[in-house]
């Protein structure tokens, strides 16, 4: 019953086609719409049964990967708002075309916005460092040199898939000045650097970042040198998931990413490929959203605007549970 | 006089400036047999004073963090010059041997007392996490392992150069249960460790650490989880001359020891900083453990005093050398 499409988009998540996490949430989005224009049965019960099932599909292609549901949310929860005054199938297939439709537009503009309100934050002069590969970062400092002020970035070659080759490539294309090192540097240099800034996967009520490994390494550093640190972070990133302060579970990938064959011959030898780390809020200074800018411990404000009934379903929850 | 082919010690010079040769121990163990072959090559004392001294100090500025490589070097020369005066270029090739081997033994002694010492700090069923390739480090958990502790030794590859790969294997090999990661996943792994040992390049008057770029990061994380640090070193490693506090000269690595091959024409124009050392303050050490014993890096200026008596008389390796010059005629 779900179309063939959905089924192939899937399928392009699943394999890594489709990555980054603002793509894989914008497709997720697509496949959701093109899911509920497909439907033709006239049962508001079995639509909804079967949005549950293509939200299932779509959000098991990566199961750790943490944009994905956000992105899920951001439209599914809309809609359960909508269903209050919904009656019939096309009311309801229309809430979530426009919902998804809206998603992708605003993720779209939500970078574009990122990048000059957070350009601001940076003067000429400047040094900055950067971890991965960050669309949204990236953003921030190719749109700062645009407007004529005079910076240097660092990027970090961030082991094991070395997406810091990208970063530095894509700066360089931007004739950005760009230093590349290796990500056990991160303390030397530290004292050069003026301003860190990185992109997220997620970012929890309490204000921590999910983001890709090292970061955390990088934020602590940057604390202890006092330097600034920023994450630039589109606001459906904000994961409804841990209002309750559950820890986001960290994928851990294939370990063939980290060393070459000869040392999987070893019985004694374990390799671990976690793919993400979590930032504690005290150690970032602001998150750059395309509302604003503002500081982690107002996560749980952005959270509140979007998903408010959550947040309070929840609460009610876990309040007559311990009541029991 | 006769010349001497010495390309092929340059070579090596090369290698251990090129951190191809990355233990300190190991380096210091190749210069040893560098400076005893010149010796023992040499017909006669000038050819002897034109070649040896530039291949001391060349090997001196090729580790130019290591105290324990200008110590030894110019201990060495040292002994080579009271040998020269006492008999001449006949003894000097006599007893050569068996003083590059004394001092061999020496650094081997103190490291086996250094390794016993910082073994007593690891307990049964601990996790150890260690950073790059060290020998005694390596010695001291062999050590825990052959007590009947059970140790489980998680290792960052330790980039650029990935040390820390070569470290997995030896210590697999002994038994160790041995967990390897990204140097960046080092925080996210701080959680399950009990202890951090760490090796020196060289240790600064003020209690800093020399070591392998990335070994302060680590610190850094242990000191956040409140994970103790030792650094082990033995005192020929201790620095006299860093009163300056943390300004050790550190090298740079190349950068296409890190870039991957097939990206350096794409990223040309992107400059590469690879420093191949780093400083690792006092404050994020517990203890340096030493041949002596535990030594608090606040103290370490004590021990500086002991050897080099207040304020530090330096023995210069280029008084030596003079010396050598002259013993040879030419002034």
């Amino acid at each position: 019953m779900i179309p063939e499409s959905v089924l192939k988009l899937a399928e392009d998540i699943k394999a890594m086609r489709i990555r980054g996490a603002g793509r894989i949430a914008r497709a997720v989005a697509k496949g959701l719409a093109e899911a509920a224009t497909a439907y033709t049965g006239d049962s508001l019960e079995e639509f909804n049964e079967y949005i549950r099932r293509v939200a299932k599909l779509l959000r098991e292609t990566r199961p750790t990967a943490v944009s994905l549901p956000n992105a899920i949310s951001y439209i599914l929860s809309r809609y359960k708002r909508d269903l209050e005054y919904i009656e019939r199938v096309h009311e309801a297939r229309e809430s979530i075309i426009t919902h998804a439709t809206e998603f992708i537009k605003y993720s779209l503009e939500a970078v574009k916005k990122i990048g000059i309100i957070g350009s601001h934050m940076i003067s000429s002069g400047e040094t900055i460092l950067t971890h991965c590969n960050s669309s949204t970062a990236l953003e921030i400092i190719i749109r700062a040199f645009k407007d004529g002020k005079d910076i240097e970035v660092f990027a970090t070659e961030t082991r094991p898939k070395c997406q810091g080759y990208i970063t530095a490539g894509i700066l360089k294309r931007n004739n950005v000045p760009t230093v590349l090192i290796p990500d056990s540097a991160i303390k030397s240099i530290m004292k050069k650097i003026d301003k860190v800034i990185v992109g997220a996967d997620a970012i929890a009520a309490n204000g921590a970042v999910v983001n890709k490994v090292g970061t955390s390494l990088i934020a602590l550093a940057a604390n202890e040198a006092s330097v600034d640190f920023i994450v630039a972070a589109e606001t459906y990133k904000f994961s409804p998931v841990t209002v309750l302060g559950e820890l986001v579970e960290i994928e851990e990938r294939d370990p063939r990413e980290v060393c070459s064959e000869k040392f999987f011959r070893y019985k004694k030898i374990k390799i671990r490929n976690p793919a993400f780390d979590i930032t504690p809020p005290e150690y970032i200074d602001i998150i750059v959203t395309e509302r604003g800018l503002i500081p982690p411990q107002a996560a749980i404000l952005v959270l509140s605007e979007d998903y408010g009934w959550i947040i309070m379903d929840r609460m009610i929850k876990l309040t007559s549970a311990l009541e029991e | 006089m006769v010349t001497i082919d010495t390309s092929k010690y340059f070579r090596v010079v090369e290698d251990i400036g090129r951190m191809r040769i990355h233990s300190s121990t190991k380096a210091v163990f190749k210069a040893l047999d560098i400076l005893t072959s010149i010796v023992l090559e040499a017909e006669d004392v000038n050819t002897l004073v034109k070649y040896y001294p530039n291949l001391a100090s060349s090997l001196v500025k090729s580790r130019p963090a290591s105290a324990l490589m200008s110590n030894i070097i110019r201990d060495f020369t040292l002994r080579i010059n009271n040998l020269l005066q006492k008999g001449g270029l006949e003894l000097a090739k006599d007893r050569v041997r068996e003083e590059s081997k004394s001092l061999k033994d020496d650094i081997k002694r103190r490291n086996n007392t250094v390794a016993i010492i910082a073994s007593r700090r690891i307990s049964d069923g601990s996790t150890i996490m260690t950073y790059s390739y060290s020998t005694v480090v390596k010695t001291a958990i062999v050590n825990a392992i052959d007590e009947g502790k059970y140790v489980k030794v998680y290792i960052p590859e330790s980039r650029p150069g990935s040390e820390g790969l070569e470290m997995a294997e030896e210590l697999s090999e002994v038994g160790a249960d041995v967990t390897v990661f990204v140097d960046s996943a080092t925080r996210y792994m701080m959680k399950d460790v009990d202890i951090v040992l760490i090796s020196s390049e060289a240790v600064a008057a003020n209690g800093a650490v020399v070591n392998k770029v990335g070994t302060s990061l680590i610190a850094l994380a242990a000191n956040e989880a409140r994970v103790r640090v030792f650094a082990l070193a033995q005192t020929l490693k201790f620095y006299p001359g860093t009163f300056l506090g943390e300004l050790i000269e550190l090298g740079r690595a190349e950068p296409r020891s890190f870039i991957r091959e097939e990206v350096v024409e794409e990223l040309r124009g992107v400059e590469v900083y690879a420093p191949v050392f780093d400083v690792t303050p006092p404050e994020y050490i517990d203890a340096i453990v030493t041949e002596r014993g535990l030594v608090a890096p606040q103290a370490v200026v004590f021990i500086i005093r002991d050897i080099y008596g207040w304020p530090p008389k330096i023995p210069s390796l280029d008084y030596e050398l003079k010396r050598m010059r002259n013993i040879g005629g030419i002034a």
